[in-house]
């Protein structure tokens, strides 16, 4: 019998203040090791300050696609004694803990070294201050003596890692690209002195056949903005906020070579105003915020739907309410996507669970904006749009774009504005290309776009609105991704159902909970709304225990299959800033399916 | 023979201003400036916010965007960038300018958008039957201020010109032949143009009648020699035209109080633009994210 090897992964986290160079090292190791031939994933967490305060970049190195950014480190690697104490609780006896010398001289910071010691973990001491300070002569390096150090670890070529800390320093000239070099090796000394054999963990030998030009780097922000202009976007307004501002950094860069136009608006109540006045005028147009931008767009999402106006707005999440934690992990739009702005419509809501999702999903935003006449929203969270990742090109390959019907002809009895039709959808046209006109307003109208106030008129546009969304589903390819155990007669356990990134996290502890024998049925929806009724009804029926994951406190999907569904779903939520781990889902789902089986 | 004549631009609906409202007369000018132009119907989008002036898009049939309270401008922006080859009128009144869009105005006129921006100004919400606006003046006795507004009125003129609009002019509701001539000015110049048009609401404010304002104007370019280049010349005419109701016989100033000929923000974009003529394939954009 073959024994099948695991296939390697090796998740390390670098953490220190911000200001020490975390993000960079996170970036460089990711590259590196991509190089290589892994598939890499990194995870940011920082601050909303530019200096001081944790932060955190979680590299993941596998040989197979990276399921989840998040999760257990096998090491950890702090540079501050903020980081040191924020990282180290509750840890593997197998994680190798690395920790700068200086940060657990003393007090609290001595005692959970001493602790971890006490416990049968392997730590070092790490004096990487002092290594940046003697071989380079800067502390500003530090970061870098520890990339060499993870370096060392892993077995990482010295050249692919020299090669990215040069490009990623490249611009700020020569004598930095010496120092980190210089820093660099000081790194990979320290460890062929310092560590045993025993203690490394030394990556595969390099996959043969990888081609580099297959793939490429992106975060999920970007992802998003390259989903845009594959589906014909041509106008892009926002307001700088975190964790969004990259969507239109990346659009800023790349629109004038597409002819297109990315603009920086006064407000975001101007940005979804000017993405509206655009989409009127012909553009695919889009906008990309987080909540608080949301919060001030309501006004002019009512309006694009009363006034039928393809537009997508992307909502990159992070924790609030109010200005809450700007760079932190949330799921807490959901209802606010869904609902908000006054009056009732019907909006769609799409969630991305990947980087390479964050495409696709900005695609298919577009195809229903522009199918359907209305606002689509596209769910992304600041964790997700910040995540780093490989991704092969196959991911980005040209995708099914629709565009608008656009309505050509003369002013005669055929033109409607808000004609009732079968669909809900009505001819549309835009200025300049026919003599036919119309004046879209956010007054309830009849057919021809005239302020109506009748019962009848008034019911009769409602009710389009709101139906025209019924086929919605078959605009996807998987609306709602299913994962079910091979059918036979043996009764699941649980049915997971999760949404976003949580979904991307819930996959790995869903693998874990199968390895223990536990039968799962899983459900990933990417379209939240409308919510595909007939898919959760059959999810319901297969499984007595159904359990909602997600990042909020209120369990707001659970509630929303509860109004719409057949489904009677637990909610299992964290809503604590940063996202669950597979292994604490993986505790929470054994614990909830345990209890049920002791009645 | 023209091609269209003023009635061309009106849309089938009945207006539902009050009877012998002054927004007739704007109507009126606007479509005739449009005919006088010989302009499309299809080729221009009429953009307003919301309020008894806003419905003027409404009663045009070109092509419009009657919007939400306060935002016509961010819409009319979106509507010049997506196509520069577009024009845009956009028109709507004081409050829905100066108090819930003030910062729209700014932003609009300091980057020098390519558009017409025509305020309708009555001085008072009239849609919402008689509350004060950023322009009705001192102890002006509104629904929700029945002891008298205690803010001073915002001068239109002074604060476009501050925010660097490059066309700001003023004319009267009552002086067809004017506010034709300002509209008109409006739609030739390459940038922000702003005209206030004052036009009293004749069923809340008894007391400003487009007679008396017509009797009492004084051109500010034929009369006072105003030369609208010289932007300190412009503030100081723009304060001093602020008071034209403080008594029965104040003058009423009108004319151009400012003009500057400086590049249109699409026509930098349009520099932008021409430094990639080219334009990229998507797999050509994708290398930037290459490994």
């Amino acid at each position: 019998m073959r024994q099948s090897v695991p296939s390697f992964i090796c998740r390390i986290a670098i953490s220190g203040e911000a200001g020490d160079g975390i993000m960079s090292a996170g970036d460089i190791l990711m590259k590196a090791a991509a190089r290589e031939g892994f598939d890499v994933a990194v995870a940011k967490s920082f601050p909303s300050n530019i200096r001081g305060g944790y932060s955190r970049s979680l590299v993941t190195i596998a040989e197979k696609p990276v399921v989840s950014p998040i999760g257990d480190c096998a090491v950890i690697c702090a540079l501050s004694s903020n980081a040191f104490l924020r990282d180290t609780p509750c840890l593997s006896p197998r994680t190798l803990v690395l920790v700068e010398t200086n940060a657990h001289a003393d007090g609290v910071c001595r005692d959970r070294f001493d602790r971890l010691i006490a416990a049968g973990l392997t730590v070092f001491s790490v004096p990487v201050l002092r290594l940046a300070r003697e071989t380079a002569g800067n502390s500003v390096v530090k970061s870098t003596v520890a990339l060499g150090i993870l370096g060392g670890l892993l077995a990482l070529g010295s050249a692919s890692l020299r090669s990215a800390t040069a490009e990623r320093f490249g611009e700020k000239g020569a004598e930095l690209i010496e120092l980190n070099r210089i820093a660099l090796d000081a790194g990979f000394r320290w460890v062929r002195r310092h560590i045993d054999r025993k203690h490394r963990l030394p990556v595969p030998a390099r996959r043969a056949g990888y081609a580099r030009k297959e793939r490429f780097v992106l975060e999920g922000n970007q992802a998003v903005a390259l989903g845009a202009i594959a589906a014909g976007c041509t106008f892009f307004a926002s307001y700088p906020i975190t964790p969004a501002t990259a969507v239109g950094e990346a659009l800023s860069h790349l629109m004038p070579a597409c002819g297109g136009i990315a603009y920086q608006a006064e407000d975001e109540i101007a940005a979804l105003g000017a993405a509206i006045g655009a989409s009127f005028t012909g553009a695919k147009a889009m906008t990309a915020t987080s909540g608080p931008g949301l919060s001030l767009m309501q006004e002019f999402l009512g309006y694009a739907s009363m006034a039928e106006l393809p537009v997508v707005v992307v909502d990159v999440q992070r924790a609030g309410p109010s200005t809450g934690m700007p760079t932190n992990h949330g799921q807490e739009d959901l209802l606010a996507a869904i609902f908000g702005s006054h009056g009732e419509t019907q909006r769609i809501v799409i969630a991305p669970a990947t980087v390479e999702e964050c495409f696709s999903a900005t695609v298919t935003a577009f195809n229903c904006a522009e199918r359907y006449q209305c606002p689509v929203i596209v769910l992304s969270d600041g964790t997700l749009g910040m995540t780093g990742k490989t991704v092969a090109k196959s991911a980005l390959k040209s995708p099914r774009v629709v565009n608008r019907k656009v309505f050509i002809g003369k002013d005669d009895k055929r033109w409607l504005r808000y004609r009732l039709t079968d669909s809900g959808i009505s001819p549309l046209t835009i200025p300049g290309l026919s003599s036919v006109t119309y004046r879209a307003t956010g007054i309830e109208h009849n057919e021809d776009a005239t302020p109506a106030a009748t019962p009848s008129e008034r019911c009769a546009q409602n009710a389009k609105r709101c139906n025209k969304l019924r086929h919605i589903e078959t605009e996807f390819d998987n609306p709602v991704l299913w994962d079910l155990e091979p059918a036979n007669d043996a009764p699941l356990d649980a049915g997971i159902c999760a949404w976003g990134l949580t979904a991307l996290i819930a996959r790995e502890a869903v693998v874990s909970l199968r390895k223990e024998g536990f039968r799962i049925a899983a459900v990933y929806p990417r379209l939240l709304f409308p919510v595909c009724i007939e898919a959760f009804n059959r999810w319901a029926d297969l499984c007595e225990l159904q359990i909602v994951v997600e990042a909020n406190v209120t369990g707001q999907f659970c509630s929303l299959l509860r109004m719409n569904t057949r489904a009677r779903p637990r909610s299992l939520t964290v809503s604590r800033g940063e996202p669950f781990t597979p292994s604490e889902i993986t505790a929470c789902i054994r614990s909830i399916i345990t209890g049920e089986r002791a009645g | 023979m023209p091609r269209y004549i003023p009635h061309d631009y009106r849309s089938p609906l009945r207006p539902t201003w009050c009877k012998g409202c002054s927004f007739y007369n704007v109507l009126a000018a606007l479509t005739g400036v449009l005919a006088e132009k010989q302009i499309d119907p299809h080729r221009l989008n009429v953009i307003s916010g919301i309020g008894c002036s806003s419905r003027m898009t409404l009663y045009l049939n070109t092509f419009g965007m009657h919007t939400i309270h306060g935002r016509a401008l961010p819409v009319a922006v979106g509507s010049r960038l997506a196509n520069p080859d577009l024009p845009v009128i956009v028109a709507a009144g004081d409050g829905d300018f100066f108090s819930i869009g003030i910062g729209h105005f700014v932003h609009a006129a300091r980057k020098n958008f390519d558009m017409t921006v025509i305020c309708l100004d009555n001085r008072m919400y009239a849609m919402t039957k008689n509350q004060a606006s950023p322009t009705s003046c001192v102890g002006f006795r509104g629904t929700l201020t029945p002891w008298g507004k205690t803010s001073v009125p915002l001068n239109v003129l002074e604060f476009a010109i501050a925010c660097d609009a490059t066309f700001v002019a003023r004319t009267v509701a009552g002086l067809q032949r004017h506010m034709q001539e300002m509209i008109g000015l409006g739609l030739g110049h390459r940038g922000f143009s702003f005209i206030e048009v004052i036009a009293p609401c004749r069923t809340f404010d008894r007391a400003a009648t487009l007679a008396s304002l017509s009797s009492r104007v004084v051109d500010i370019n034929r009369e006072n020699r105003h030369d609208p280049v010289d932007k300190k010349a412009a503030l100081a005419a723009a304060v001093k035209a602020l008071d034209y109701d403080a008594s029965d016989d104040a003058p009423v100033h009108i004319g151009v109080f400012r003009e500057s000929a400086v590049p249109t923000f699409e026509e930098q974009i349009a520099n932008i633009k021409k430094t990639h003529k080219k334009k990229s394939s998507f797999s050509s954009i994708l290398k930037k994210y290459s490994l």
